[in-house]
């Protein structure tokens, strides 16, 4: 049967509230008696129906890497379980252990005084280097890939390496600098696993908890007021703080 | 809004979800990281689909987490989780557009060739024909017919609620999804 084409551009003006339902009863009977006889219609129709039922059942996507590394740096630094790996391990290894953990405490106190006497001028000892984790693929089935620490023990380096911590004072970083400590020291707690006391690592998590709302609240009021100096010092203090514990946690004994 | 099948989740996985929110509002981050992975693929396909650009998405959906994050403690419990997210992940994509001063406001206007954003890169997941042919053609539809068009027909919300959002007239928003749909079939049956 063929129509006129001004029926099947009535009808197409019509087709979206056809679509959403949005005709009056009269238009509802006319472009129904239309679309009976018109294949034309018919098929524009159902192309957009078929466009509006797979738009409504599209599988979700992954991104190509795993986003968490970015999002952690930016809000704060983490937060790690104490009650980790390997107790067995740490009590095979004790001296191995406790030798790298002085070695890091002091590197890491000699960085955080350059730091915070600002009066490096010559590149202090690199510290570490922190290697992303692989590219997690959507069949990755490590969701939750961290940062791995690669090295925990100064090497020499030349002064521009990319991925050093460097103390000089032109690009000294603060907060940066205080945050591979922190991760680091973060790293040899973690490490420590099960020898603490459960009481002890219960009280700890507490106050680095605290610490790290009161390092939160001070990233977020100096986002707003970078140059203040009260904030700045602030900011440093309680970074400092959450070094000095993890450095005190260091030295705990273990549990008997 | 309505449900959407990718929001169908056990009731097991809600209430772990549930108290995974709650530690994380009271400054927990593996809570938090718990509350981003059950939370990463439903943000992440919703910034992909409004930008039509994936590397672009990866960004915008950091952005929305380090903002759930310091808007967390505002979350009360009054809708579900998954809506004040998703809510949020709209307002990020979409304030991202007015602040990159890209936005010019032409949600009306009927030439937004220029307007055109990169499609999105080619994915990397075995997607069934139809589909991505679908995502490839949402990707090349005018920024303002893409957001309407993800918006209620991928995402499930009203016109009215699409009409707040992007500060249109419900009207204009069915004109928008009509001519979408339209530039839709014309890309896909070509």
């Amino acid at each position: 049967m063929t129509y006129h084409k001004h029926e099947c551009d009535w009808m197409c003006e019509r087709l979206a509230a056809y679509l959403e339902g949005d005709l009056a009863p009269e238009e509802q009977a006319a472009a129904d008696a239309h679309l009976v006889s018109c294949a034309a219609c018919r098929a524009v129709l159902a192309e957009l129906r078929t466009i509006v039922a797979q738009a409504a059942s599209l599988p979700p996507l992954n991104p190509s890497r795993d986003l968490w590394a970015g999002i952690e740096s930016r809000i704060g630094t983490r937060v790690r379980p104490l009650g980790a790996p390997s107790a067995r391990r740490a009590a095979r290894r004790p001296w191995p252990l406790a030798i790298a953990a002085a070695a890091l405490i002091a590197l890491t106190a000699g960085a955080t005084y350059l730091l915070t006497t600002r009066s490096g001028t010559t590149p202090a000892s690199t510290v570490a280097t922190v290697t992303q984790p692989p590219v997690q693929t959507r069949d990755s089935a490590d969701a939750t890939a961290r940062p791995v620490l690669q090295r925990v023990a100064p090497v020499p380096v030349p002064p521009s390496g990319p991925k050093l911590v460097s103390t000089t004072k032109k690009d000294v970083n603060a907060a940066r600098v205080y945050d591979r400590e922190i991760a680091l020291l973060d790293s040899l707690v973690r490490s420590r696993g099960n020898e603490l006391d459960p009481k002890t690592v219960k009280v700890i998590e507490k106050n680095l908890s605290i610490i790290d709302s009161a390092i939160t609240e001070s990233r977020a009021a100096l986002a707003k007021d970078p140059r203040s100096p009260l904030l700045n010092n602030r900011l440093d203090n309680v970074l400092g703080s959450k070094v000095e514990l993890l450095r005190t946690i260091a030295f705990l004994p273990s549990q008997s | 809004m309505t449900a959407t099948a990718t929001e169908v989740v056990p009731i097991t996985t809600i209430d772990q979800g549930s108290t995974d929110v709650a530690r994380a509002a009271s400054g927990d981050r593996r809570a938090f990281e718990q509350v981003y992975r059950a939370h990463l693929q439903h943000v992440y396909s919703l910034c992909v689909r409004m930008t039509g650009d994936r590397t672009r998405a990866e960004e915008l959906t950091q952005d929305v987490f380090v903002r759930a994050w310091e808007k967390l403690s505002t979350f009360r419990g009054e809708s579900a989780f998954s809506t004040w997210l998703h809510r949020l992940t709209v307002n990020v994509v979409l304030n991202e557009r007015r602040v990159d001063g890209r936005d010019r406001g032409r949600m009306v206007s009927t030439d937004e060739a220029e307007e055109h954003d990169a499609p999105a890169t080619s994915s990397a997941q075995p997607l069934h024909a139809e589909r991505m042919d679908l995502e490839w053609a949402m990707a090349k539809l005018p920024r303002g017919a893409r957001q309407v068009f993800v918006l209620h027909d991928v995402e499930g919300f009203t016109h009215e609620e699409i009409g707040t959002m992007l500060g249109v007239t419900a009207g204009g928003c069915k004109a928008q999804l009509h001519r979408a749909r339209l530039l839709l079939r014309e890309a896909l049956t070509r």
